[in-house]
C-alpha cells in the first residue's frame, strides 16, 4: 500500500479511537452540564480521581473488571458528595456562584489526588488487548475497535435509560423544568445527585479506557479532561448524548490530523478554537436544543 | 377540613407577598381566590405546594401539618398543582407529559388505564399523544396541564388562572372540566383574575388583595357584592 494512505488510514483510526475516549468523558459530562447549563469545572478532576482509584485497585491485583466497577461506584459517590456539598446549597443563586464553588471542589479533588498519588504521570496497566489485523500494510489494532464499541455501547445504553426509565424521564422533566417536574412530585433531592453519580461514572469509564490506551495517567489530565469534554459536548449539543458522542469523535478525528499534518501545538489548540467557534456561531451544537440561559 | 391554611405569612427575602392570610377548602368544595396582577395568589398556591416556605403559619392537610416538607410528599398525600401558564413539558410527548403526572404513582396498570381515560376524555390528547406537548395550542396545553395534574389521582386540585390567555370558548370548555373533576370527587382550589367565571362555580370565594383576605363569602354573595362587582368584575 502507499505510505501516504497508509498514514492517512493510520491517521483516521487514530483519531477515531481519541475521538471515543472524549465520547465517552463527554456523555457523562453532558448528563451534568444539561442540568447545570454551564462548565462543570469539577468533572476533569472527579474523572481523574476515579481513575487513579482504579489504578490502585489494579495495582492491589483487583480483577478488572472488579476494579474499574468498583472506581465506578466510589466515583459516582464522591460526585454524588460534591452534588450534596457543592451544588445543592447554591442551587438556586446566581450562575456564577456554583461555577465557582465547582472551581473548588475540583482543587480538592486535584490537590488530595496529588497527595495520595504524587505529582508526576504515572505508568498505567494496557489492558486492552495487544493483537492487531493487518489490512494490506495498514495495521488496525483491536483496541481501536473496543474503544469504539464500547463508546458506541455507553452512549446507546444512557440513552435508552434516559428514555425508558422512571429516573430517565424524571431527569428530562428536571432538565426542562425544574419547578414543573417538582410539581409532579418528582424529589429533586433524590434525582439530582443519581445524575451527577451517572456522570460521575460513566466519566471515570471513559477515564480509564483512555489510561488503558495510552498507559498513563497524570493529574494534568483533570482539566485538560474538562476542556475537551467540554468542547465535545458544546460542538455535539448540550443535553444530547448521540451529540456529545458525534461531538467527541469530530474532535478526537480533527485533533489527531491537525497533530499528524500540521504540529502538535495545532493538537493542542484545536480543542479551545473549537469551543471559541461553536460558541460564537451554533451555541446550541450540532444536534442541539435550544434553550433559553438563565442569567 | 380538607385543607386549611392559618395565619399564612410569606416573604420573598424582604418583600412581603402573604400577609396574615387564612382560607379553608372542604371536602367536595370549589373554592376560588380572585385578585388583581401581584396580589399574592401564586404565591399562596406555591406555598401550598411547598414550593416555598412561609415565614409564619400553618398549612394544614387532613389534620396534618404539611408546610416545611417537601413538594413531592405534597403530592403523594394527594395535592396537585396545575401551574400558572400551565408550564408542560415542551419537548416531550404528551404520554411522557401524562407519565411524569403519574411519577408518585406504583401502579403501572392503573397508570396506563388512566392514561387511557384521559384521551377519551381529551381526545385532542389521544390523538397527539406521541407529539411534542409544545405543538399544541394553548387550549390545549391546558387541558393537558390539567389531566397531568390528575394523573396522580389528587384529592385536591390547585389550579392557578387556568383561562389565561384563552378564548371565550376554550374558557368554557376549561370550567366544564373544572366542574366535571368535582362530580367526580375532588376538591378544588382555583386563583382567578377573571372573577366573573370562577366566581359562577364557586361554592365559596375569597378575595386576595395585597396580600390579604379582603372579604370572603359564598360564590353567589361574592358575585353580587356591590364591590366585588365594581372592582373585580367591571360591571
Ligand atoms: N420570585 C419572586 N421574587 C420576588 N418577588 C416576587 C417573586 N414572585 C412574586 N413576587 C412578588 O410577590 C407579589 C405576589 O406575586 P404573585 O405572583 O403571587 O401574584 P399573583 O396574584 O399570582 O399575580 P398574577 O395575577 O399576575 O399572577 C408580587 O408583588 C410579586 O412582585
Ligand atoms: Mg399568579
Amino acid at each position: 500500500m502507499n505510505t501516504e494512505l497508509n498514514y492517512f488510514l493510520q491517521t483516521t483510526s487514530n483519531g477515531i479511537s481519541l475521538g471515543s475516549m472524549y465520547s465517552m468523558i463527554a456523555v457523562g459530562y453532558s448528563m451534568v452540564y444539561s442540568l447545570l447549563y454551564q462548565v462543570n469545572f469539577a468533572h476533569g478532576d472527579l474523572y481523574v480521581f476515579g481513575t487513579f482509584i482504579a489504578f490502585s485497585f489494579i495495582s492491589m491485583a483487583l480483577p478488572l473488571p472488579v476494579a474499574i466497577l468498583a472506581a465506578g461506584l466510589l466515583t459516582a459517590l464522591i460526585g454524588m458528595t460534591i452534588e450534596r456539598t457543592v451544588y445543592r446549597p447554591v442551587r438556586y443563586a446566581n450562575r456564577i456562584v456554583p461555577m465557582i464553588s465547582a472551581l473548588g471542589a475540583a482543587l480538592v479533588l486535584r490537590t488530595a489526588a496529588q497527595i495520595i498519588w504524587g505529582p508526576e504521570a504515572i505508568a498505567f496497566p494496557q489492558f486492552l488487548p495487544g493483537g492487531s489485523f493487518n489490512l494490506g500494510g495498514f495495521t488496525l489494532f483491536h483496541k481501536n475497535i473496543i474503544v469504539l464499541l464500547f463508546a458506541t455501547a455507553l452512549v446507546v445504553g444512557l440513552t435508552w435509560i434516559m428514555n425508558h426509565t422512571k429516573f430517565g424521564r424524571a431527569t428530562q422533566c428536571i432538565v426542562e423544568n425544574m419547578e414543573a417536574a417538582q410539581l409532579m412530585g418528582i424529589p429533586l433531592n433524590k434525582i439530582i445527585p443519581l445524575v451527577y453519580g451517572l456522570g460521575g461514572f460513566f466519566g471515570v469509564i471513559g477515564g480509564i479506557m483512555y489510561s488503558g490506551y495510552y498507559g498513563v495517567i497524570s493529574i494534568d489530565m483533570g482539566i485538560w479532561g474538562t476542556v475537551k469534554a467540554w468542547a465535545a459536548a458544546m460542538l455535539g449539543g448540550v443535553g444530547n448524548f448521540y451529540g456529545a458522542f458525534l461531538g467527541g469523535l469530530i474532535l478526537g478525528v480533527s485533533e489527531t490530523f491537525a497533530g499528524a499534518y500540521i504540529s502538535s501545538a495545532a493538537k493542542e489548540a484545536l480543542g479551545y478554537i473549537v469551543i471559541v467557534l461553536v460558541l460564537v456561531f451554533r451555541p446550541n451544537g450540532l444536534l442541539g436544543k435550544k434553550k433559553v440561559v438563565k442569567v | 377540613m380538607l385543607l386549611s391554611v392559618e395565619n399564612l405569612w410569606v416573604f420573598y427575602g424582604p418583600i412581603e407577598a402573604i400577609h396574615d392570610v387564612s382560607i379553608q377548602v372542604d371536602q367536595g368544595e370549589i373554592v376560588s381566590i380572585v385578585g388583581h396582577n401581584g396580589a399574592g395568589k401564586s404565591t399562596l398556591l406555591k406555598t401550598i405546594s411547598c414550593l416555598l416556605k412561609p415565614t409564619a403559619g400553618q398549612i394544614k392537610y387532613n389534620d396534618g401539618v404539611i408546610n416545611g416538607t417537601d413538594p413531592d410528599k405534597v403530592v403523594s398525600a394527594g395535592i396537585s398543582h396545575v401551574p400558572e401558564g400551565r408550564q408542560v413539558f415542551a419537548s416531550l410527548s404528551v404520554y411522557d407529559n401524562l407519565m411524569a403526572g403519574a411519577y408518585s404513582r406504583g401502579d403501572a396498570d392503573g397508570v396506563k388505564r388512566d392514561i387511557d381515560m384521559y384521551c377519551q376524555r381529551f381526545p385532542i390528547l389521544g390523538e397527539r399523544l406521541h407529539q411534542r406537548a409544545g405543538y399544541l395550542s394553548g387550549g390545549e396545553q391546558q387541558m393537558l396541564a390539567i389531566a397531568r395534574a390528575l394523573m396522580s389521582r389528587p384529592k385536591i386540585l390547585l389550579l392557578d388562572e387556568p383561562s389565561l390567555g384563552l378564548a371565550p370558548v376554550v374558557v368554557n370548555e376549561v370550567y366544564r372540566i373544572i366542574e366535571e373533576i368535582r362530580k367526580d370527587g375532588t376538591s378544588i382550589l382555583l386563583v382567578e383574575q377573571n372573577a366573573n367565571r370562577a366566581l359562577n362555580v364557586s361554592d365559596r370565594a375569597y378575595v386576595l388583595a395585597s396580600g390579604q383576605i379582603e372579604l370572603s363569602g359564598t360564590g353567589k354573595e361574592m358575585a353580587e357584592n356591590d364591590d366585588v362587582r365594581k372592582v373585580y368584575l367591571g360591571v
